[in-house]
């Protein structure tokens, strides 16, 4: 079975094409969303999703969230003593939703589209990749999630539509496409975006603003970085969310048996904001010129990502494009419900015959170069592009060099992407190095062939005409390759974890929960959380199933009182 | 790929019909695999781009003779605008313009307009949104005539305090001027923040165009418009604009500055020491580092030029004397050497946009419409006989309209503010005056839009170009120079001939949209080869040091001229990989 995943930096979700639409599917806890979140202890228990959240604060060195900003770096995150890659631990995520699937449906699926972010790099889309096949899943098919997004959105009705714009911001990464439908096609202009801007951005912005404010005494100063990250990181979050109805919301930390909080306005919000805010634009003005398409000529703003959801963005895109933005898509689901889409075309579904779906490439691809300027001298490291930016795929584009020194033996180049002039500013997928037959400078050329296919794999074919040689690179298995022991290495290594049976995933959940509560709050308040843990631990000892609902029912309204009453 | 091929890929025959057009597309990639044949599928989509683009030409062309005249000219009037919006519009309100103030206003009134047009506060406001707020659109569409006339003002004030001594001014802002700058500047900034994205598109574009074309007057105020804009994002990325790169290097050159003056400053004795007047001497020598010169000149010159201007000419030539190779090297170097090296002979022409004696801005100008000017019979007589001159017996007012609004406003601008100027209104040299005047204007944006183009456009311009020279030459020095700098010949009249090919060239420019205000421009530089140095010495009979000299804009004007001449020739018969780049120094 072919599933459609919406990996996200805050959240997941999955999505399965089924009875001729895209339905999400919900996890243990009847969930649609998945935070993307875990935490393993010690003995390699691991929690993945709400519980693995919850837990951020009172196991911070067990647990990590946001980690898909580590993907295609070589970073690692270390929970419960032991070091993890993003992609090992997105691979959790993609099990933890795989397995929802096989629970609604009774089928274990075995392949997946999975979304990334259009202005995702060919390293972070190849370790995206790589953490599916850790999860045991085929990945079809990578695809945008501004694409998913336009893909849901446009097959709402199925009507023709003017070029419109997707606004995605979530909580890692910021993309813009412009995107038009007709006749059935659902094509792709122009894609943007900015890989290091989300809702985790405005979060940090808004705890740089207040940390000084409600901690005047440095009482955080003497906690442990990690924990003071994810306190701070939770206030913020908490907050934002609050401000997101209301004017003003309070900005809680709780450490020990302290309470620090300070209040914080909506225009503070936007003040603190400022510069991120102005970060949207660039990406929206690069995406419409590519595409000349007049902000004027668009017929809808579609808004994707949970941080569209903040009144100060909204009101930013207002600014910006002079109307109110479209909500008629569900920020959190569109793409996730997208995937599916593209999964059922993949299956080639019956009911999506009709639909098709154009994609471009949304960076410039090329090869580093040396010119002679115009002193004399030689500048090295020019980027010289093939597949210029926004160029619809599949492409295949050729671009010719020439020999720069008498008697060159060889050619060697390095293939890059990104947009600066300078090669380093451009991030480096691979390198090709061609002998040449012994002539003048100048005298023999090659040609350099880049091909671009629609799941973003790109193979490089060098020729040289004057001896027939060719040698060919295909950038997305030249790191693969090498890789796969290791994959099988990693894949044995994630299987040690121990996981919670699914029938124990609302326990799990909620115990999880009510200790972070204990923590949220203070004095008599935290008693009484304390001896309701005492009382649904004794229940769970009983391994009577009547018992423990009820104290599962009991403990749960119990938790939504306290927390109802206190906004935090 | 021609028109042809394009109907027979997507399977249907010529039609106007955009929508025919994209079933055809829809139906043929539906039946294919991209995925299998890319080159099929570019080949498909090519076919589409250029199907759709004639359908809507033919589409265009069916709809004229319905519409009334007065719609016609101002829907094209928007037409243009809103597809050229991001680009090419914003330019014509820069510097180089004749009349600045209706031209900002002309600038900034569609996109008000347009934005109260295109909003409809009830339709949207009804969907429900529980984000939206509501506040804000209502009170900008409520008040679009209030935003222009506020908006207006500003812009113009920060254009007349850096251009107030038209565009040669490189005095300093005094402290009143930078004052009222700044305030001025805010303002435009403020307006760029309130609005959308659009608007701040336009005002980004033209604000970059005024700094760059003002430059160094605009100094103080860089930093700010910089920071707001966030240009140095733009730093180093393909497709940074040209007016942003140029100001984003003279940015560096600031902070450069600013940072040598710290006494701590690795290179702050060698900047000190250059900045004296005279020559060097033992003592100065003894106490500045010749590697510290030698760095920092390199430095400069390689990064920021204009910080020469900084330093005192004869000092830094006493060092470099001393120096030896500190200098600017290649050129001066023995000339054997060069030749044996293939002669690399760096080429630097500045170009004055338009900075014609007669095209000082004037604050004063009273505001008229083109349609105001072309309905007062006297001024539209005029302006029907300055559009023929430069555009041939073919061309009308109407025509001009249609297809440059812009320069149509200026030529208004100016045939009804003349006369009002003049005492004696009707009087015939004012006609002489302004179609001399537009004629150079035409030619010179010939000239500089071509150079946007590739391939044949630029280079019949080119030829063209060519041809204009030799006339001129013919002439006299005098003239050749004038033309070099301005595209102006006086009341010198070239050959009938020649007026005739320069009036086709302008039509087919005009039709093609292509006459917009250019883009400022920065200094231009190529490598000559040797070949070309040895055809130019040849044609001349000038030796290899003054053609060297001519071609850096030294030596006496008649040399420069023949030179200009004579490679302008040499390089068109000439196919070489810096053909394009030597040309256009040319």
């Amino acid at each position: 079975m072919l599933i459609g995943i919406d990996l996200g930096t805050t959240n997941s979700a999955v999505a399965i094409w089924r009875d001729g639409q895209s339905e999400l599917v919900p996890n243990a806890l009847g969930e649609l969303l998945t935070p993307s979140a875990v935490s393993i202890d010690k003995r390699g228990q691991t929690y993945v999703g709400q519980p693995a959240l919850d837990r951020t604060a009172s196991h911070p060195a067990d647990t990590a969230t946001s980690f898909k900003r580590l993907m295609g770096t070589e970073k690692q995150a270390r929970l419960g003593g032991k070091d993890y890659r993003a992609e090992d631990l997105s691979a959790l995520i993609l099990m933890a939703l795989r397995d929802d699937v096989a629970a609604l449906t009774g089928e274990a699926p075995t392949e997946a589209v999975i979304t990334v972010p259009a202005y995702f790099n060919d390293r972070q889309r190849k370790a995206t990749r790589r953490a599916g096949e850790l999860a045991g899943l085929t990945v079809r098919r990578l695809i945008n999630e501004p694409t998913a997004a336009a893909l849901a959105f446009g097959l709402q009705d199925r009507g023709d539509r003017e070029p419109f714009l997707v606004f995605d911001l979530g909580g890692g990464t910021f993309d813009v496409s412009v995107v038009e439908m007709f006749e059935g096609i659902v094509e792709v202009r122009a894609s943007a975006g900015d890989n290091r801007l989300g809702g985790d951005d405005f979060n940090a912005a808004l705890a740089a603003m207040m940390q000084p404010r409600i901690d005047p005494d440095g009482v955080l100063a003497k906690v442990a970085a990690d924990r003071r990250a994810a306190l701070l990181t939770r206030a913020a979050e908490t907050a934002r969310r609050a401000l997101s109805e209301a004017d003003v919301a309070e900005f809680v930390v709780v450490e020990g048996e302290q309470r620090l909080s300070g209040m914080v306005t909506a225009d503070e919000l936007e003040q603190c904001c400022d510069l991120l805010l102005k970060r949207l634009r660039d990406p929206v003005v690069r995406a419409l010129r590519d595409c000349s398409i007049d902000a004027q000529n668009l017929s809808e703003i579609v808004l994707v990502g949970g941080a569209t959801r903040m009144p100060v963005v909204r009101r930013a895109i207002t600014r910006m494009f002079g109307r109110f933005p479209d909500s008629r898509v569900h920020p959190d689901h569109a793409v996730a419900l997208g995937a599916a889409v593209q999964a059922g075309l993949l299956a080639r579904d019956a009911a999506l015959e009709e639909i098709r779906i154009t994609d471009v490439c949304p960076f410039t691809l090329g090869i580093d170069v040396s010119e002679r300027d115009r002193f004399g001298g030689v500048q090295h490291g020019l980027f010289s592009p093939i597949i210029e930016r926004n160029t619809p795929v599949p492409v295949s584009r050729a671009g010719y060099y020439h020999t720069m020194g008498d008697n060159q033996r060889n050619i060697e180049m390095g293939i890059y992407q990104g947009e600066a002039r300078e090669v380093t500013g451009n991030i480096k997928l691979g390198t090709l190095k061609v002998p040449v037959p012994a002539k003048p400078a100048g005298a023999v050329s090659i040609e350099v062939r880049f091909s671009y296919d629609s799941s973003g794999m790109l193979e490089v074919d060098v020729s040289v005409p004057d001896t027939g040689l060719t040698r060919n690179l295909v950038i997305i298995d030249d790191s693969d390759k090498p890789d796969e022991r290791e994959v099988a290495k990693r894949r044995a290594e994630l299987a040690k974890l121990k996981f919670h049976p699914r029938d124990d995933a609302e326990n799990v959940a909620l115990m999880a929960r009510a200790e972070r509560c204990f923590e949220d709050f203070i004095g008599e308040e935290r008693q009484m959380i304390g001896a309701w843990i005492t009382d649904f631990r004794g229940a769970i000892e009983t391994q009577e199933p009547r018992h423990i609902a009820d104290a599962r029912t009991m403990l749960g309204s119990n938790l939504d009182a306290i927390e109802g009453r206190v906004p935090l | 790929m021609n028109a042809g091929q394009a109907w027979k890929i997507l399977g249907i025959g010529r039609t106007s019909d955009v929508g025919a057009v994209r079933r055809a597309y829809a139906d043929k990639l539906k039946a294919s695999n991209p995925d299998s044949d890319p080159a099929a599928y570019a080949a498909l989509r090519d076919a589409r781009d250029m199907a759709l683009r004639i359908a809507r030409q033919l589409a265009d062309k069916a709809a004229v003779p319905d519409a009334s005249e007065a719609e016609l000219s101002e829907e094209s009037a928007a037409a243009s605008w809103a597809l050229a919006a991001p680009l090419i519009e914003p330019a014509s309100a820069a510097p180089g313009l004749s009349t600045s103030a209706p031209t900002t206003v002309g600038t900034m009134r569609p996109i008000t307009v347009g934005f109260a047009e295109d909003f409809d506060p009830e339709d949207k406001a009804l969907g429900g949104d529980p984000w939206a707020v509501p506040a804000l659109a209502a009170e900008q569409a409520s008040q679009p005539d209030q935003l222009v006339m506020r908006l207006a003002p500003a812009d113009q004030r920060l254009w007349n305090l850096l251009y107030a001594n038209g565009h040669e001014d490189t005095a300093q802002l005094d402290d009143t001027e930078l004052i009222a700058a700044r305030t001025a500047l805010r303002d435009v900034l403020a307006d760029a923040a309130g609005g959308s994205l659009t608007q701040h598109e336009v005002i980004e574009d033209w604000l970059a165009n005024t700094l760059a074309g003002s430059w160094p007057r605009c100094a103080p105020l860089l930093e700010e418009a910089a920071t707001f804009f966030g240009w140095e994002r733009e730093a180093g990325k393909l497709g940074e604009r040209h007016s942003v790169a140029f100001l984003n290097a003279r940015a560096k050159g600031l902070r450069f500055h600013r940072k040598v003056l710290d006494p701590k400053h690795l290179l702050h004795k060698a900047w000190v020491e250059l900045q004296r007047d005279g020559r060097a001497n033992m003592f100065d020598r003894l106490r500045t580092s010749k590697h510290d010169v030698k760095m920092l000149l390199d430095g400069i010159r390689k990064n920021f030029p204009e910080m020469e201007d900084h330093l005192d000419p004869q000092r830094v030539g006493s060092w470099e004397g001393a120096g030896g190779s500190a200098g600017t090297g290649k050129v001066q170097g023995p000339g054997r050497w060069i030749w044996a090296l293939g002669a690399f002979v760096v080429l630097r022409l500045i170009i004055a946009i338009g900075d014609m004696s007669t095209s000082k801005p004037s604050p004063m100008v009273p505001q008229m419409t083109t349609s105001e000017a072309l309905n007062d019979p006297t001024t539209r007589t005029r302006i029907e006989g300055i559009v023929t001159e430069v555009f041939g017996t073919q061309a009308s007012a109407d025509w001009l309209q249609q297809h440059q609004p812009i320069l149509m406003q200026e030529i208004a601008a100016r045939a009804a503010n003349d006369a009002a100027a003049s005492s004696n209104p009707k009087s015939p040299t004012i006609d002489a005056a302004l179609k001399t005047y537009f004629t150079g204007v035409v030619r010179q944006r010939l000239y500089e839009n071509s150079r946007q183009e590739a391939g044949d456009v630029f280079d019949s311009t080119m030829r063209l170009r060519l041809t204009q020279l030799r006339e001129a030459k013919a002439l006299g020095t005098e003239k050749c120079s004038a033309f070099l700098k301005s595209g102006d010949v006086g009341s010198a009249v070239l050959s009938a001939d020649l007026r005739q090919r320069e009036r086709n060239t302008a039509k087919t420019f005009a039709e093609s949209s292509r006459l917009t205000t250019p883009a400022p421009r920065q200094v231009s530089s190529a490598s000559v080869p040797g070949a070309l140095v040895g055809k130019v010495m040849e044609r001349t009979g000038l030796t290899q040091k003054q053609v060297a000299d001519a071609m850096q804009n030294k030596g006496s004007e008649a040399q420069q001229c023949s030179v200009t001449v004579a490679l302008l020739e040499a390089t068109l018969a000439w196919q070489g990989k810096e053909r394009t780049a030597i040309l256009k120094t040319l």
